[in-house]
């Protein structure tokens, strides 16, 4: 069974690494607290260029009714559970099975109807499935053939859909902040979370996107202020990164 | 392990938000909450609509921060308010000829320095509010004899037997909080050995709008200005901080004897003072609860902390709780997140529970400079305080603290819509 949701872009020691996490996802003071913290500065991200993108009323508590989106690499479900909330229609997909137990607890727990699947987004593609929204956040940094990958995404996407992934930019800094700083001095996050060779940068990541046929759109920075211990969205994309990506014929000629 | 019970099929309907206390604060609560289109169920003990407001003769003076946030409600045009065009605070004794005041504040288009309200007047306008525009669900005569964090919500049994379910519970039931008491948060808290007495007087001359407030040896005699009426055009607020055992003797007093032990205090400014209606006393004290949420229960007003009541700082801390947290429900409900979770309380305890040590410490220590009967203190207080006047700075933090101006600022306070 188990290797039925394995392929090539999955790099199982990585997957097994999440899996022991998993239990900790939903603890706020846990050991996911920099992504509880960061969450609702990529939730703002993806909600306002949905909310573009589609349309959709912003005044809104439930602006998303109708649309499909698609969360790869769901983790605990903690982008999963507020799109829900925000009416859309949720897929969420991890490769590991403990974080869709987890996750599949927890939204019940929050009387949200999400449909969580263990498997990868190559696997879902055979489904011929395709979505509104495909996100997918903090997550190429963690797989073994990101170029595949993009293209997989790509794929899960109709036409007039969009897609954000963000990631960890391969620069000193982001060596200095995400791991050093996070994992060692911080103690935000396990030792061992990150591999920074498999950081990517914008410029990188603007190839993969073309070469899946799409059109990387924006890209925005997320820097931390340790002292107000607050998000904020910028210019600045040395440490974490968030990038829209659209068709062509979706974006205004460069 | 064990099917937990799914929540759909519980009676009745989940609440987003249950208020105990319908007093200013969990009223005002109420009524942002469902503007947001949140599900409120407010709930009291007393049967608020009914009462004939019974006024407790207290009047505030609200800032100019909640004055906007009111107004952006729609409650200050009925409310008859006097603005405050300049404040006058000194150090004198009784009986005490012609001192000249230590601070002089005058109100300009950048410093506003806040209106004065009659307590009772803003109760009603809040209820009217609530009555005729709010989906907010009543339950008068009631109140939550126990409650528990169940997973994402918050199981609630009442007085009446009936079960309420909430994403979160929040107690805007003043310093004497029984639900803070449940939920285990402890407070800490001064008592003072001082009472306040409350009352309106009328005078001669007009106010022209002038808060006085004369620190005295005992405490400080504070009037501040109130709008007139037909029979009486110029009225004015006193808070009054005496002794306690003194206090109890000048509630004591007749009308006139009252009257005269005022007069020795304030001096003749306003020319003869003449009692109003009734005189009301209470114990001083300041407190702070030791957090201000957890596991989806939340403290506003004074269930969080109340203070000595020297600047009138009590509602308009009370107001900005309320404008604070309805900030970081709206904004976390905008997201998708869970808005009673604990980083959603952690946001609203971070910006609040500074700002209201901030505003005690500066209270108590005013207070506690200026009430010191003898020693040092007093006498560094009698040299240096004329000279405060001229430092600028104390004197913008002092109105900048009085005006409630401060970076990061909950939209509703200046005047915008979340």
């Amino acid at each position: 069974m188990k290797e039925a949701v394995l392929d090539s872009s999955i790099d199982q020691a990585e997957v097994d690494k999440f899996a022991r996490m998993a239990e900790e996802w939903w603890d706020p003071k846990g050991k996911f607290a920099p992504l509880h913290k960061m969450n609702p500065l990529r939730l703002a991200f993806i909600r306002d260029r949905m909310i573009e993108h589609f349309g959709c009323d912003a005044q809104s508590y439930e602006p998303f009714k109708g649309l499909q989106v698609l969360d790869i690499g769901s983790g605990g479900g903690l982008l999963s559970e507020p799109f829900s909330r925000l009416g859309a229609e949720v897929t969420g997909v991890d490769a590991s099975e403990r974080n869709i137990e987890v996750a599949r607890l927890h939204a019940k727990e929050s009387g949200l109807e999400i449909k969580y699947r263990a498997m990868t987004a190559e696997a879902l593609l055979e489904e011929e499935k395709r979505f509104d929204v495909v996100l997918a956040m903090e997550i190429i940094e963690h797989v073994a053939e990101p170029a595949d990958f993009v293209k997989s995404c790509a794929n899960l996407m109709k036409p007039d859909g969009m897609m954000v992934m963000s990631t960890l930019n391969k620069t000193a800094k982001s060596f200095a902040l995400g791991i050093v700083a996070a994992e060692y001095i911080l103690g935000w996050l396990p030792k061992g979370t990150h591999d920074w060779r498999k950081f990517v940068t914008p410029e990188q990541m603007d190839i993969w996107v073309d070469d899946a046929g799409l059109d990387l759109v924006e890209v925005k920075g997320g820097t931390y202020n340790p002292i107000t211990a607050v998000w904020t969205l910028g210019s600045d994309t040395a440490v974490n990164y968030f990038a829209l990506i659209k068709n062509y014929s979706d974006c205004p000629p460069d | 392990m064990t099917e937990k019970p799914i929540l759909q099929e519980k009676q009745p309907p989940i609440s987003d938000v249950v208020i105990s206390g319908a007093g200013l604060v969990g009223g005002l609560l109420a009524l942002v909450l469902d503007r947001y289109g949140f599900k409120v169920t407010l709930i009291d003990q007393r049967d608020w609509f009914d009462e004939t407001a019974v006024s407790d003769g207290r009047a505030s003076a609200i800032a100019e921060d909640c004055w906007c946030c009111l107004e952006l409600l729609g409650l200050t045009s009925s409310l008859g308010s006097q603005q405050i065009t300049g404040m006058r605070i000194g150090e004198a004794v009784v009986d005490h000829e012609e001192t000249d005041f230590a601070l002089n504040f005058d109100a300009n288009a950048e410093v506003l320095l806040g209106h004065m309200v009659e307590n009772e007047r803003l109760m009603t306008a809040l209820n009217q509010a609530l009555k005729k525009t709010s989906q907010v669900q009543f339950l008068p005569k009631n109140r939550i004899l126990s409650f528990r964090k169940t997973g994402s919500v918050v199981d609630c049994e009442l007085a009446t037997g009936e079960n309420l379910t909430t994403r979160l519970l929040a107690s805007a039931e003043g310093r004497g909080s029984v639900l803070r008491g449940l939920a285990g948060i402890k407070t800490q808290s001064t008592d003072y050995d001082q009472a306040g007495l409350v009352c309106t007087v009328s005078h001669e001359f007009a106010h022209e709008g002038l808060a006085y407030q004369w620190f005295l040896p005992n405490g400080s005699f504070a009037v501040l200005p109130l709008p007139g009426n037909a029979t009486h055009p110029h009225l004015s607020s006193i808070v009054w901080s005496e002794k306690r055992e003194l206090a109890k003797v000048m509630m004591e007093l007749d009308e006139t004897e009252f009257t005269t032990q005022m007069q020795r205090r304030f001096g003749n400014r306003l020319g003869k003072l003449k009692l109003q209606g009734k005189r009301w006393s209470f114990p001083l004290a300041a407190g702070i609860a030791d957090c201000f949420a957890k596991d989806r229960f939340v403290l506003v007003g004074d269930a969080a902390h109340h203070v000595h009541p020297l600047a009138g700082q009590g509602l308009n801390l009370g107001i900005r709780d309320v404008a604070a947290l309805a900030e970081v429900l709206v904004e976390a409900r905008r997201l998708g997140l869970d808005f009673g979770d604990d980083l959603s309380l952690d946001n609203y305890q971070r910006r609040r529970r500074f700002d209201s040590a901030l505003t005690l410490g500066l209270m108590d220590g005013l207070n506690r400079v200026f009430s010191t009967s003898a020693g040092p203190a007093r006498m560094l207080t009698s040299v240096g305080l004329p000279s405060v006047n001229r430092l600028d700075s104390l004197k913008a933090f002092l109105i900048e603290k009085a005006s409630g101006k401060s970076v990061n600022q909950p939209r509703l306070l200046q005047g915008l819509e979340i």
